[in-house]
């Protein structure tokens, strides 16, 4: 699933460990869902949206449109 | 999108995670069993009141190969000795795996100074074990083991536990593939007698590589 999550990261300048301190996860999930090679949890999901602020739908692109 | 170049140089300026993962756990695997030889060599010098020369010599090259790999471990910054920032619920799955090589260790120590009556040295030999060790070991593994194991999974990320998951699955499979056919091999006299520990370090091998695997990829 493609995501924004990189961006998002950069913007506020924090490496991937320091997304995974605020996600509660390892900086290698938080590279595995930035690459898209791990989709996250319903839950997880919800923490990212919410630590950014945004709807889930504007992180995540599930490439059905 | 960024360049992923810019935002994680410090990241990509080390070898691939599968390769220091891979060299970590290896070294690691290595600096155990050099330990327990090097165990194995002193206490058979204290039996025998000193060292011969061919003990004297290969206590040296080990004691070399300790500090070659200690250093390959250290080169290879795993995030415990880099200082990485984590959350508390990683620190502790990773503590939890560190527990993980050190119970290992001890236990293969145990073992090899316990072999030693008997004049052997290998930690996962078949010969006879004093009682007292056995019951001491097996209650550290049926005590330790589900403890350990329950803990790193409530402190573990999902990330982390479908890598472990992937790999575990893929090494029920193995296993699903190898005690049966050993046993059919063996019952026709085709190969030797079914080695547990053998079917053991297979399965355990394959469960790691993949999950490593998994983690990195």
């Amino acid at each position: 699933m493609k995501n924004r999550l990189k961006v998002l990261r950069a913007e506020r300048d924090w490496s991937q460990a320091e997304l995974g301190m605020h996600l509660d996860v390892s900086r290698q999930a938080v590279n595995a869902i930035e690459t898209g090679k791990h989709d996250p949890s319903l839950p997880l999901a919800f923490r990212i949206a919410r630590l950014f602020e945004m709807p889930i739908e504007e992180i995540f692109d599930d490439e059905l449109d | 999108m960024t360049n992923s170049t810019e935002i994680d140089a410090p990241e990509n300026d080390q070898p691939s995670p599968f390769r220091r993962w891979l060299g970590v756990g290896t070294l690691g695997f290595i600096l155990i069993a050099l330990l327990g030889f090097v165990t194995g060599v002193l206490m058979s010098a204290a039996e025998r009141g000193g060292f011969t020369t061919r003990g004297g010599v290969l206590l040296t090259v080990a004691i070399f190969l300790i500090a070659l790999c200690a250093w390959g471990v250290v080169r290879l910054k795993p995030a415990i000795l880099t200082g990485e920032p984590q959350s508390k619920k990683t620190k502790r799955a990773n503590w939890v795996l560190v527990a993980c090589g050190v119970l290992g260790g001890v236990i293969g120590l145990t073992l090899s100074i316990a072999g030693l009556e008997n004049g052997d040295f290998g930690v996962f030999s078949n010969g006879p074990l004093p009682p007292t060790v056995a019951i001491i070991v097996v209650s550290a593994i049926a005590l330790l083991t589900p403890l350990l194991s329950f803990y790193w999974y409530a402190n573990a990320d999902e990330f982390e536990k479908r890598a472990s998951g992937d790999g575990a699955i893929i090494a029920m499979y193995v296993y699903s593939v190898i005690a049966p056919c050993w046993w059919l091999l063996e019952r026709a006299a085709l190969i030797p007698p079914q080695e547990p520990m053998i079917v053991y370090l297979l399965v355990i091998t394959v469960w790691g590589l993949v999950w490593l695997y998994r983690k990195a990829n």
